[in-house]
């Protein structure tokens, strides 16, 4: 064989092994989706509807309602959300505005090391800490509450939320500053009604990509909610134990036999799971391509 | 809409006031701006705030006085084995027992008088004591002989400001001694799991979590890496290449659970045989199902897999055109200018994006919870195909029980974890400090 064929044969055996590692993703997609469908349909097929939507979650009395879990799930979510969203953008705008450039180098690496926090400690925060703060400050019963959990969760989101926020303020032009500036506007005007304005899908994009981190932890969750599945519908909700989607499927999935109903209920919670956080991600990619379409205007 | 911007357009322009007015409103809308700032500067000392009380909590349970209660006391022991006066020096060093200055004949001899003749043999087996050091045989008396029981604890404030309390409190208790303790020793590093706390350490989960982060990377890498290249340097931008992207960025959103649930069904369940070892002829009856090493590995890896494309691209696409152009412009194939052009000058960024993705494995429970992690072993894992638990389960599972002492072991097991994850990101950011290059 002379070096020109052998040279044409090693760039095609490498372009088909990159090929094959580029596929392999679409593959990875294929196999969460088809083994999640195969393991999980079987509940809609074995369990009425009325059953599988209902307000109760006893498996092992062959109530499989999944409402309280979701609700919950939803409930946390959208309080951390809530929390965190006026935490972060304010944040992300002292990171990428107000502070000084000393101060800068020191917290944007924070914004990355807080992001690395293992979601068991942060469980153990809220266990040891936080929960029993909230028994004694608000009288109630327990310290294991929704609140409790979407303050974890909010802290959790909040690197996330800064960081993507931040990009979004950093790809304002600095064209937008300047002639807010030259018109007479102070440091705060020009932030608070142009940079932040302009940054509005981008900041939108955090709003989401913070809440697809947070419906799908796990482990802080569990430790600090409590873990009672009931719906949480009355006002004083927010203050009561409850239970979510993640948190139940982490919990019973040692316990289940393979095959039973109660392990297709499980994973057809994963089914909705992963439903919700796939709108969740589509809904924050078109804010992005939102953004990319009117170049960075409002 | 328009209405309302003109309204206030009007009023900003015509209003501006004049003279003493206008100090006024300049002062006013000064004061606004510092208003802002100062809710901007409120925020991130928020988030501050909460980290250093998460610090502190770890902290603060990781250290504190400890009341403990011994089978034997070593002075006890010692005063049986010698007669006054004829204690070996050293051994009664600012009273205390040092039970590892006693020569080690007198250590043997003192583990025979106590110990029963079952655990002896046992212990025997295991290595022979006469060819044990004498720093192990020291251990071995404290834990078979002194047997501490430890009957109360208190936190690192309550040691430094309640000293007084602590040490009535510590005298009620019956043949009580108060030690003030770190529960982060190099016994608790050296030790595996045990059910009773003042033994338990964290060697089986720490070897556990290096073995999984290490199939995860053997996974995750060459995969994430070559769909990082297809994706820079051979895909262009078709409609193909444009899925995958798509798929990429799924795969990132999907919560680390589901991945778990992936691992379950199809690690554990359907590929059994090769996760249990079976078809390489290893079975083992304690690992008779798929709940190995290797299933955690390769879960974590499938999680990890995105973010190492991700972080590869950038790092790929941040190596400037003109290099490969010079290359083309040499006669060089595309995979040779790859080779010994790009990937040379991405490095720096892949490892980075590497390491960071590890820190993640490493941190990772709720998908391990759900392949199977073991809930108690003792023995190391030898292999890809060994029952498993890592440092993250070992502190959630230590944190579920109800005893106080626990709640310090999982604190300081968290110190352990904290301490890793840093050194890991504080490699990764200073090798991109150092290494990326702004052409």
């Amino acid at each position: 064989m002379n070096t020109s064929s052998r040279i044409r044969l090693s760039e095609f055996a490498v372009e088909a092994l990159v090929r094959v590692a580029g596929f392999s993703t679409i593959g990875f997609v294929l196999l969460i989706f088809l083994f999640l469908l195969r393991e999980g349909i079987p509940v809609f097929l074995q369990v009425p509807l009325d059953n599988l939507f209902g307000t109760r979650w006893y498996p092992t009395f062959d109530f499989f309602g999944t409402l309280p879990l979701i609700l919950g799930s939803l409930l946390i979510t959208f309080s951390a959300i809530v929390i965190a969203l006026p935490l972060g953008v304010a944040a992300a705008v002292f990171v990428r505005e107000v502070a000084p450039n000393w101060a800068r180098e020191i917290l944007k690496p924070m914004i990355e090391v807080l992001a690395g926090i293992p979601s068991v400690v942060l469980g153990f925060f809220g266990m040891s800490l936080v929960a029993p703060l909230i028994r004694t400050t608000l009288g109630v019963p327990t310290g294991l509450t929704a609140f409790t959990g979407a303050l974890i969760l909010a802290y959790m989101a909040l690197p996330t939320l800064i960081s993507v926020a931040e990009d979004a303020l950093d790809s304002v032009p600095k064209s937008y500053r300047d002639a807010s500036l030259a018109m007479g506007a102070t440091q705060w005007q020009t932030i608070w009604r142009v940079v932040v304005p302009a940054a509005r899908s981008g900041i939108l994009t955090a709003v989401m990509l913070g809440m697809g981190r947070a419906i799908g932890e796990t482990m802080a969750v569990m430790m600090v909610t409590g873990n009672a599945a009931r719906m949480p519908t009355t006002l004083d909700s927010l203050f009561r134990p409850v239970r979510t989607m993640t948190a139940t499927v982490a919990a019973e999935m040692g316990e289940v036999a393979q095959g039973s109903t109660h392990y297709h209920a499980l994973f057809g919670i994963g089914i909705i799971l992963f439903l919700i956080t796939f709108l969740i991600n589509l809904a924050a990619a078109s804010a992005i391509f939102q953004k990319r379409r009117r170049g960075g205007l409002r | 809409m328009t209405d309302r911007k003109s309204q206030i357009a009007n009023r900003e322009l015509d209003g501006y006031p004049e003279g003493e007015r206008l100090e006024a409103f300049l002062s006013r809308r000064a004061g606004a701006g510092q208003i802002g700032k100062a809710l901007f500067l409120g925020a991130t000392v928020v988030a501050i705030i909460v980290l250093l009380a998460l610090l502190y909590n770890v902290v603060n349970e990781s250290f504190g006085y400890v009341a403990y209660r011994n089978k034997v006391e070593p002075e006890a022991l010692v005063a049986e084995y010698y007669a006054a006066g004829s204690v070996p020096a050293g051994v009664l060093s600012a009273g205390e027992v040092r039970l590892d200055a006693l020569p080690p004949a007198d250590q043997i001899a003192m583990l025979k008088a106590h110990i029963s003749a079952g655990r002896l043999r046992a212990l025997e087996a295991q290595q022979p004591l006469a060819q044990r050091p004498s720093a192990e045989l020291a251990q071995l008396l404290a834990a078979e002989v002194v047997k501490p029981e430890i009957v109360a604890t208190w936190t690192l404030v309550e040691s430094l400001f309640a000293r007084a309390e602590i040490s009535a409190e510590a005298q009620q208790i019956a043949n009580a001694r108060l030690d003030f303790r770190s529960w982060v020793t190099p016994a608790f590093l050296a030790s595996p799991q045990s059910s009773k706390p003042e033994l338990a350490g964290v060697r089986t989960a720490i070897f556990g979590s290096l073995w999984v982060t290490l199939i995860a990377f053997l996974f995750s890498v060459p995969l994430g890496v070559g769909a990082a290249i297809y994706l820079e340097e051979y895909a262009g931008n078709s409609r193909l290449a444009q899925i995958i992207e798509t798929n990429i960025n799924n795969l990132a959103g999907v919560p680390s659970i589901i991945y778990g649930m992936l691992g379950l069904a199809v690690f554990v369940r359907v590929l059994e045989a090769l996760t249990s070892g079976k078809v390489f002829g290893l079975v083992d009856p304690t690992t008779a199902s798929g709940r190995t090493v290797l299933s955690a590995g390769l879960t974590l890896g499938l999680l990890i897999l995105p973010l190492i494309i991700i972080n590869a691209r950038e790092a790929i696409r941040a190596v400037p055109h003109t290099l490969r152009e010079a290359g083309y412009g040499l006669g060089a194939t595309q995979w040779q200018i790859i080779r010994a052009h790009v990937l040379p000058n991405a490095v720096p960024g892949i490892l980075t994006g590497v390491i960071l993705a590890l820190s993640r494995a490493l941190g990772e429970t709720a998908p391990l919870v759900v392949v199977g992690a073991s809930t108690f072993i003792v023995i190391d894992p030898n292999g890809p195909f060994a029952k498993f638990t890592t440092l993250p389960i070992q502190i959630y599972q230590w944190t579920a029980r109800p005893q106080p002492e626990f709640q310090h072991l999982a604190a300081a097991a968290i110190l352990v974890l904290l301490v890793l994850l840093l050194a890991m990101n504080a490699t990764a950011i200073l090798l991109r400090n150092k290494y990326v290059r702004n052409y």
